[in-house]
C-alpha cells in the first residue's frame, strides 16, 4: 500500500540548488557546451537517442548535460519530454540497403560487393590510454580521403546467401506485411510478443541487459552460434507522407547503425536445415547495442523456428519485461523513497510474532 | 493515399498549444461533473455546420491514431480537409473503428449500435460519441446519478429524440464497457460517461 | 493560378526540391531567405511546430516492419497572397529552418518563379550536399580494407 508523505518542501528545494551547483561544478573550469556533448561525446549521444527513443542530437545532448552524464537519467529525461510532443504520424520504412555508408564489415564474407569499409572504428586500436588527449591544443586530427568514393552498390551481405536459397528470406516468411505495426508506446505489451514489438522493445532496450543476454547464448544459454554477416553505421533517409501532400517527401537523414546475425539452424520437421537470420537497428552509431539486439532477436524467435526455450533469453516476457531501464529504474530506485507507513505494519508483525513465540515458550517451560 | 487533401484555408485554435490545454480541461470537468454545462474556453474557427464546441474537442482530443466517423448532417470534404490537416487524423467510414464520432440529434441514431465499446479486458478501447444540439439545458429534464454527481442532476437536450435517450440508458447498463458521450450546442459543451444512470 | 503540374513528374520535383531545403543548413538558408524570400508576403496556414514521427525500420532490412523510435520534426505551412500554399516538415526543432522551407515551397510551385529559384537556391544547396556526401564517401573509402586469409598446415 502507498500512503502519501507531506512536507519537506524547503528541504527539497534546497537539495535541487544543491544538484545545480553540484551539475555545475567548480567554476574555474569552462561550462559544457551542447555542441561539445554533440561532437565529442556522440556515443554517449547515440545511446540516449536509442534508448530515449527519440532521435533528436541536440535534446539528448542538453539531458546528458542536465543528468550530469547519468545516461540512464538522460534518458528518462527524453522519455518525458516525448510524451509532451503530438505525433504527425509514421515514416516510411527505413531503406537500410540505400544507406551512405560510414562503415560496413562482414565476419562472413571476407571479398563483397563494395568492399569491407572499418571506418571510424575502436576496433583495432590497442585499447591504451591516450596521454597525448589530455593535453590541450592538440594538433587537428585529419581523416585520410581516398581519390574515389565508395561504391555506390553495398547490397546486404546476406542477400548473397538468399541467392543460394542457403538462409531464410528476410522479405517471407513469419508475418503478413499489411498488417498493423504494434506500438508499444501505445497499447501494452501481451504475451507471446510478435516480432515486431519484441524488435521495438530490443530497439530502446538497456544495452547493458541486452548485451549480458546477447552473452548468454554465446556461453551456451540457448546456443545458436552467431556469425556477424554484416554491421553498416551511417545514414539514412526518412520519408514521410503528410496528408495534406499524398506523396512522401524526404524530411531529413538520420544516423543509424544494423547488424545482421546468421545463425545456425538445424532444420524441424516443416523446415529445412538453413541459415537464419537474426536482425539488430538503433539510432546512432552503437554497435555494441545492435549486435546484442540480433543476438537476442534470434534467440526470441524459437517458437516460430520449433525450438525448445531452455533459457531465460528465449522467454519474451521475461526479456521484454525487465529490459527497459527507465522502468527498471523506477521499480528499483522507489524503494528509497519514503515507505514509514508500510515499514511501520512490517515491524508490528514481526514484534507480534516474537512476542507469540516467547509466550509459548514460556507457556512450555511452566 | 496518391491523391493530396485538399488543404484547409480555415485556422484552427487562435493559440493551438494554451487553447487545446484549456479545452482538454474543460472536456475532463465535463466528464468528471457529468450533466453539467460548460462554455468553451477558447477561440476557435470552426466550419459551417459545425458548432465552435465540437471543433474545439475534436481539435484536441483527435490525432493520428484515433479513426473519427463522421455522421452525414456533419460531413462535408471541407470538414474533412481541415480535421486531416489541423488534428492529423484518419476520417473513417466504418463506424466500429471510430474513437470518436461525431453526430446531429437529426442523425440516424441506429448507428450507435455499431460504436465499439471495448472489451472487458480493455475497456478503454472504446469510441467517444460527440452529439451535436440545438441547445443543452440545466436543471430540467431527466434526472442523472451516478460517479461525480453529489445526489442527482437534472439536464435535457432541447427536442432529444426518444431513439438517443434509450441508447443513453442501454449503454449504462454496459458498464464497465460502452461509449462516452459529449455533448456540443453552439456555444456550450457537457458530457454523460457510460457511468452516469438515467433516474426514471 | 500559374502553378506547376501536380501529376506524377511534378511531384517528383516538388519531393526533391523540398529534401533539398529539408536537409540545407539554416545558415544557408538565412543567406538565401534575405536573397529571394523576404519580400514574399504570406499568412500562416500553420505556423511552425513541434511534433514527432515515428520512425519505422524492417526486419532483416526488407522483412517485418516495426517502430524503431520516434524523431522530433518541424512541420509549417504558409499561404501567399496570390493563394498558393506552400509546406515543410524538417527533421528536428528547427522552426525558423520550417518557415523558410514551406515559403521556397510555396514559391518554387509557381512557373514564372520556378526556374530561376531552382537554379540560384535549390541547385547550389543540392551541389553543397553532393560534396560533403563526396568527402564523406572518400573518407570511408580510405578504410576500405582487404582481408588476407592465411592458409596454415601443409595442403595448402
Amino acid at each position: 500500500m502507498y500512503v502519501a508523505v507531506k512536507g519537506g518542501e524547503k528541504a527539497i528545494d534546497n537539495a535541487h540548488k544543491y544538484l545545480a551547483e553540484e551539475r555545475r561544478g567548480d567554476t574555474n573550469v569552462s561550462e559544457l557546451s551542447l555542441e561539445q556533448i554533440t561532437e565529442q561525446l556522440s556515443h554517449a549521444v547515440s545511446r540516449v537517442m536509442a534508448e530515449g527513443s527519440l532521435y533528436d542530437p541536440e535534446l539528448a545532448a542538453l539531458a546528458i548535460k542536465q543528468a550530469r552524464g547519468d545516461l540512464i537519467e538522460a534518458i528518462f529525461l527524453i522519455r518525458a519530454y516525448r510524451t509532451t510532443l503530438p505525433r504527425f504520424g509514421y515514416s516510411n520504412a527505413l531503406d537500410t540497403a540505400d544507406m551512405t555508408i560510414d562503415r560496413r564489415v562482414s565476419a562472413t564474407f571476407k571479398d563483397l560487393p563494395g568492399g569491407q569499409i572499418l571506418g571510424p572504428t575502436f576496433d583495432y586500436t590497442h585499447r591504451l590510454l591516450d596521454f597525448a588527449l589530455a593535453a590541450e591544443g592538440l594538433e587537428q586530427p585529419r581523416a585520410e580521403m581516398s581519390d574515389r568514393e565508395l561504391d555506390p552498390d553495398m547490397p546486404r551481405v546476406l542477400e548473397l546467401l538468399n541467392n543460394e536459397g542457403l538462409i531464410e528470406s528476410a522479405s517471407q516468411g513469419f508475418f503478413e506485411d499489411d498488417a498493423p505495426v504494434g506500438d508499444l508506446t501505445r497499447e501494452p505489451l501481451e504475451f507471446p510478443a510478435s516480432r515486431d514489438l519484441r524488435l521495438q522493445n530490443l530497439a530502446r532496450g538497456d544495452e547493458g541487459f541486452i548485451l549480458a543476454l546477447g552473452y548468454s547464448t554465446q556461453r551456451g544459454y540457448a546456443r545458436n552460434h552467431a556469425f556477424v554477416g554484416e554491421v553498416r553505421l551511417g545514414d539514412v533517409t526518412v520519408e514521410f507522407t503528410p496528408e495534406e501532400l499524398g506523396f512522401a517527401i524526404d524530411i531529413g537523414d538520420i544516423t543509424i547503425t544494423e547488424c545482421e546475425t546468421v545463425n545456425q539452424f538445424q532444420g524441424s520437421k516443416t523446415l529445412p536445415a538453413q541459415f537464419t537470420r537474426g536482425y539488430g537497428l538503433a539510432f546512432g552509431h552503437c554497435e555494441r547495442k545492435v549486435i546484442s539486439m540480433a543476438l537476442v532477436d534470434r534467440a526470441l524467435r524459437c517458437h516460430e523456428l520449433g525450438e525448445e526455450q531452455v533459457a531465460p533469453v528465449q522467454d519474451d516476457e521475461f526479456v521484454l519485461s525487465h529490459s527497459d531501464n527507465i522502468q527498471a529504474t523506477g521499480f528499483v530506485e522507489h524503494i528509497k523513497l519514503p515507505h514509514y507507513v508500510d515499514f511501520q505494519s512490517e515491524l508490528e508483525l514481526v514484534r507480534r510474532l516474537r512476542k507469540q513465540a516467547q509466550e509459548s515458550i514460556m507457556q512450555a517451560a511452566e | 493515399m496518391n491523391i493530396a487533401t485538399p488543404v484547409s484555408r480555415t485556422l484552427g485554435f487562435d493559440n493551438k498549444v494554451f487553447d487545446a490545454t484549456a479545452t482538454f480541461r474543460t472536456v475532463l470537468e465535463a466528464l468528471s461533473r457529468p450533466g453539467t454545462i460548460h462554455p468553451l474556453p477558447a477561440a476557435v474557427q470552426t466550419l459551417p455546420g459545425i458548432s465552435a464546441p465540437a471543433m474545439a474537442v475534436l481539435l484536441t482530443l483527435a490525432d493520428v491514431d484515433t479513426p473519427v466517423w463522421i455522421a452525414a448532417e456533419c460531413d462535408s470534404p471541407e470538414l474533412r480537409a481541415h480535421l486531416k490537416f489541423h488534428a492529423g487524423c484518419p476520417i473513417t467510414s466504418d463506424p466500429a473503428r471510430a474513437i470518436f464520432a461525431l453526430l446531429s440529434i437529426t442523425s440516424d441514431m441506429t448507428v450507435i449500435k455499431q460504436f465499439s465499446i471495448g472489451t472487458a479486458e480493455y475497456p478503454d478501447r472504446s469510441a467517444t460519441v460527440i452529439v451535436e444540439c440545438s441547445a443543452l439545458i440545466a436543471g430540467k429534464g431527466p434526472v442523472f446519478t451516478g460517479p461525480g454527481i453529489k445526489t442527482d442532476v437534472a439536464f435535457d437536450i432541447e427536442n432529444c429524440p426518444a431513439a438517443l435517450k434509450s441508447a443513453i440508458t442501454r449503454n449504462h447498463q454496459l458498464f464497465p464497457i460502452g461509449v462516452d458521450w459529449l455533448f456540443t450546442s453552439p456555444e456550450e459543451l457537457a458530457a454523460l460517461p457510460r457511468t452516469t444512470k438515467i433516474e426514471e | 493560378m500559374d502553378t506547376i503540374p501536380d501529376p506524377a513528374s511534378g511531384n517528383s520535383s516538388r519531393k526533391n526540391w523540398m529534401g533539398t531545403l529539408a536537409r540545407a543548413s539554416e545558415t544557408d538558408l538565412e543567406e538565401f531567405w534575405d536573397l529571394y524570400g523576404k519580400a514574399t508576403e504570406y499568412d500562416f496556414l500553420r505556423p511552425p511546430e513541434f511534433g514527432l514521427v515515428m520512425v519505422q525500420g524492417r526486419a532483416g532490412g526488407n522483412g517485418q516492419k516495426f517502430n524503431l523510435g520516434e524523431m522530433s520534426v518541424t512541420r509549417c505551412s504558409v499561404l501567399l497572397s496570390d493563394g498558393t500554399v506552400g509546406h515543410a516538415y524538417i527533421a528536428g526543432r528547427k522552426r525558423r529552418h520550417a518557415e523558410i522551407a514551406a515559403v521556397f515551397d510555396a514559391l518554387l510551385q509557381n512557373q514564372k518563379r520556378h526556374d530561376k529559384l531552382n537554379e540560384m537556391v535549390i541547385a547550389p544547396l543540392a551541389d553543397k550536399r553532393a560534396r560533403a556526401l563526396s568527402d564523406r564517401s572518400r573518407k570511408a573509402a580510405a578504410t576500405k580494407v582487404d582481408f588476407f586469409t592465411m592458409v596454415r598446415g601443409e595442403d595448402a
